[in-house]
């Protein structure tokens, strides 16, 4: 059969045409992952590292001079640990190669849809935090004193009107972003679920977000 | 010292099964650009995995479990295309190296019907050409012997009506 042809022809060229060296192979070990997850987590790294450079250099410059905006930084910075600690160990579940191609490609699946959660709810509650957080900084440090009125209702009134303001726009970005995953991932995600199909009846479901 | 007489190990170890390697890159890339990159992916996998190979399973399932993985489920941007043309499919050392044009042409028949199967199928493929049992299929992939079987008759059938019909031009 035509199979066993292949089979012969494949294994005669495959052990007689493709000698890599020591020192190649050597030298593919120097160099960096092209895969997606590889990449994501070097990201990741490099965005840890300019907000802790960032972040750090701000706290330490104004340090006992504004020290309700330091305190706001710091809790700032302990909320993006918190981030980048999560995505990091999705980003480290994402792949496990060593693994039975099913077991593989179910993990990956699962993983891939608590990081895309993860990553729509993080991009779209930003908004509002970050607004709020401009807001009390513009009031609090510059604006001079009188300019606006220092009533607690007044105070209230400004931050539920921002805050509605924000959470109505993060309908459109919620949407915006669920449309952009699904552009970056919705192949991806597609293609994972054929091959769990392919190889078992009972493949886990992606959550409805993605689909 | 420690750490470079693992990694002189490692490199011994990639340099033995390299061809195993090469005959996944075959199988999922069509051109040369493609399989390099797949190939040096697959060697920082290996690498990575190295340290944690306790030898549950042989070495050379550990090293087909990494292959195929990476080669199966890395995310990649859409590049990878099921049918594609007629030169390109033939892995450049074999067709390089065939002189006889009939053996040619019934292997680039053979891998254009390979083209046509799906990923996992090509995986399966892939482990069947390399004489690998069903028990051994079963710790690569997953799946059950009885299973694998079923899919294999299924998988040489329909090779078997894609290369008539490439042959008789239907």
């Amino acid at each position: 059969m035509e199979l066993e042809k292949l089979k012969e022809m494949l294994n005669q060229s495959a052990t007689s045409n493709n000698e890599v060296s020591a020192t190649s192979l050597q030298k593919i070990l120097n160099t960096k992952s092209k895969s997606v997850v590889g990449k994501m987590k070097r990201n990741l790294l490099i965005e840890l590292s300019i907000m802790v450079l960032f972040y750090g250099y701000i706290v330490f410059k104004y340090f006992n001079q504004m020290m309700g905006f330091i305190w706001l930084l710091i809790i700032v910075e302990l909320f993006y640990l918190i981030y980048f600690l999560i995505k990091y160990r999705l980003l480290n579940r994402l792949e496990c190669p060593s693994c039975e191609i099913q077991s593989n490609l179910k993990q990956q699946l699962n993983t891939l849809d608590r990081l895309l959660r993860f990553y729509l709810w993080s991009g779209v509650l930003v908004v509002p935090m970050t607004a709020l957080s401009a807001c009390w900084i513009g009031y609090t440090y510059y604006t001079s004193p009188g300019e606006l009125p220092q009533e607690p209702s007044f105070l209230l009134l400004t931050s539920a009107i921002i805050l509605a303001a924000t959470l109505l726009l993060c309908i459109p970005l919620y949407f915006f972003t669920k449309w952009y995953i699904r552009k970056l991932y919705g192949a991806h995600i597609e293609k994972l679920k054929m091959m769990m199909q392919e190889l078992s009846e009972d493949a886990p479901s992606i959550s409805k977000n993605f689909k | 010292m420690a750490v470079k007489k693992t990694q002189e190990e490692f490199l011994q170890l990639v340099q033995t099964h390299q061809g195993l390697l090469y005959k996944v890159c075959h199988l999922y890339e069509n051109n040369a650009a493609d399989r390099e990159d797949l190939f040096q992916e697959m060697i920082l996998q290996l690498w990575k995995s190295y340290g944690n190979f306790r030898g549950d399973a042989s070495l050379s399932t550990w090293i087909y479990r990494i292959a195929l993985n990476t080669a199966l489920s890395s995310i990649r941007k859409n590049k990878r295309r099921v049918a594609v043309s007629y030169p390109e499919n033939i892995p450049y050392q074999v067709s390089e190296e065939q002189k006889d044009n009939i053996r040619e042409d019934k292997l680039r028949f053979l891998y254009q019907a390979i083209a046509g199967l799906t990923e996992i199928e090509r995986a399966l493929v892939m482990l069947y050409l390399d004489e690998k049992s069903y028990d051994e299929m079963e710790e690569v992939m997953g799946i059950s012997a009885a299973t694998l079987r079923v899919k294999m008759n299924r998988i040489k059938e329909k090779l078997k009506k894609q290369t008539k019909d490439f042959e008789y031009g239907t």
